[in-house]
């Protein structure tokens, strides 16, 4: 079984909104992918598929080479950790109890790791879960992702509220464990920049389907920034692939895809500047494209 | 590497679900008796009489145990409403989430029963002479502890798979029922008749077929809705 997840084709509507239409990708066992989009987009309801939470409406999807739904050996090899999760207050109320109920359920839940990071993100054990700051119930998810060592995982968002100091103690585990402990991680975020060193592979989601699917190593020289005095820059890229231009007064910043060393030493002999751009700003403007073409179909 | 994790026999896997709802004692175990000990203490201090319910055939059984049967069906709800969600995150299905909390259901159901029945001996509201009498209010009591709880799990389950769509349609349904019962019962001449021929002792069998049909329903019905039910979409 090379890849642990294999999608066709798939596709989730909602009375006529179309939160997934026709995605298709496959995810190979033990690496970090890295799921981006903006809201709505349709990443949370991917998710969702996957770990068997909701139904297709059409389309395959096979995890571990079966259909999630409903089945038992699938879906005990799954954790997913939602952004807005919420904790049954009668049933679970302080962070020991989310411990406990998860320690119940992961057969691979390590509950020495739980505690290191317990003691990592400063959270008080005994409080109860209603008292948590929200950056705080979102430490506790992760906690309980990193520590059920699922052999997929997907993590939602994970880190609402959660401070920069917080968000980088759990990327510094989640790559120290994923080394130790080789899984299937699915994560999605807004902020790329930050984890950018983590995955491995980006999807990047817009309106329900994939406008990107890249090795992040091979996404990030895929496009750079332009900048200059408009005329210039705009006769510079009238014969390349344009993602977005930016006019501020006299002067543009252009992202265009990739250009080789002939390209940028004309550019520069324009006096045109030429930098490479983070994936952040790369997945902004391949989403912005998408927009583009559907709204101006035209061009 | 981590290791890929081979589904556990259907019974180990609900027995977890079972652990997990009684995960922390309070809300099922504890909490409850602290109402009937308060309850019996208001009846005590005020000199109340009267307090007995259900009565039938020597036995009553002390009233306010009755209050648990409220308390029983919101913890019902709560526990699918609030918990379904995370155990669907933490990878159980919901067939072995549903059979775990019916099952929790009815262990509570049974614990209560005992309960409730040691009260009504301490108010010394039960006739000991009259054994099969007290056998069946014993289960009459189990009864209707269990179906109130199912009654709220299939209540949730309609929500968790119909929303308030759902639950509106249902209780529109209920309304209609409620208010032709009194016609066809009129129709029937005697709707008085009807019931005391159900549970006159004689027809105790009828009784409880009935009584069993309808737990039979609410389970089927439940086990079908939760079957595509979905958390809230996020």
């Amino acid at each position: 079984m090379k890849n642990i997840i294999e999608v066709a084709d798939l596709s989730k509507h909602y009375r006529g909104a179309k939160a997934v239409d026709g995605v298709s990708f496959t995810i190979e066992k033990n690496g970090i992918y890295g799921l981006a989009g903006r809201n709505g987009a349709g990443k949370s309801t991917l998710m969702q598929l996957i770990a068997g939470q909701v139904v297709k409406t059409a389309g395959t999807l096979q995890v571990m080479d079966q259909d999630p739904i409903e089945n038992a050996a699938v879906m005990s090899n799954i954790a997913f950790i939602k952004e807005a999760e919420r904790y049954p207050e009668n049933i679970i109320p302080k962070v020991s109890d989310v411990l406990k109920f998860a320690a119940l359920i992961f057969e691979n839940w390590d509950a020495e790791f739980a505690e290191e990071l317990i003691a990592d993100f400063r959270l008080p054990k005994n409080r109860r879960m209603l008292k948590l700051s929200r950056g705080q119930v979102s430490a506790v998810g992760v906690i309980v992702g990193l520590a059920s060592r699922a052999p997929i995982t997907l993590f939602d968002e994970p880190y609402l509220g959660m401070d920069p100091v917080a968000r980088k103690i759990f990327y510094d585990h989640l790559l120290a464990d994923y080394s130790q402990h080789p899984r299937t991680i699915l994560f999605s975020t807004h902020l790329i920049d930050e984890a950018a060193d983590l995955m491995e592979h980006v999807f990047v989601m817009d309106q329900g389907r994939f406008v990107l699917n890249a090795k992040t190593d091979e996404l990030r020289g895929t496009a750079m920034s332009i900048e200059g005095l408009t005329p210039t820059v705009e006769e510079f890229t009238s014969g390349l692939e344009t993602l977005t231009i930016q006019v501020i007064g006299g002067f543009t910043r252009a992202i265009v895809s990739a250009l080789n060393s002939a390209q940028r030493d004309a550019a520069k002999d324009l006096g045109l500047t030429v930098n490479p751009i983070s994936l952040q700003e790369l997945i902004i403007s391949k989403t912005n494209l998408t927009e583009k073409l559907e709204t101006e179909p035209a061009k | 590497m981590t290791a890929i994790v081979s589904a556990q026999p259907t019974a180990k896997r609900i027995s977890k679900i079972i652990r997990l709802n009684f995960l922390n004692p309070w809300p099922y175990l504890i909490t409850p008796w602290i109402i009937i000990g308060f309850l019996m203490t208001f009846t005590f201090v005020l000199g109340l009489t009267g307090v007995a319910g259900l009565s039938a055939d020597g036995v009553v059984l002390f009233r306010p145990a009755y209050f648990i049967v409220i308390y029983l069906f919101v913890i019902a709800n709560q526990t699918l409403y609030h918990q379904f969600p995370l155990a669907l995150s933490y990878g159980v299905t919901r067939k072995d989430f549903y059979l775990g909390t019916v099952i929790s259901a009815l262990i509570t159901s049974l614990v209560f029963a005992i309960g409730a029945g040691l009260v009504a001996l301490v108010m010394g509201d039960i006739d000991l002479t009259a054994p099969e009498a007290l056998t069946h209010q014993g289960f009459l009591l189990i009864w209707v502890f269990f179906t109130s709880q199912l009654l709220a799990i299939t209540l949730t389950a309609l929500y968790l798979r119909w929303r308030a769509a759902g639950l509106t349609s249902f209780f529109i349904g209920l309304g209609v029922v409620v208010v032709t019962l009194p016609f066809i019962a009129d129709v029937w001449d005697n709707a008085d008749r009807v019931m005391r021929f159900i549970f006159a002792s004689e027809q105790l069998l009828v009784g409880w077929t009935i009584a069993a049909a309808l737990t039979s329903a609410l389970f089927l019905a439940g086990y079908w809705l939760i079957s595509r039910a979905a958390p809230n979409r996020t």
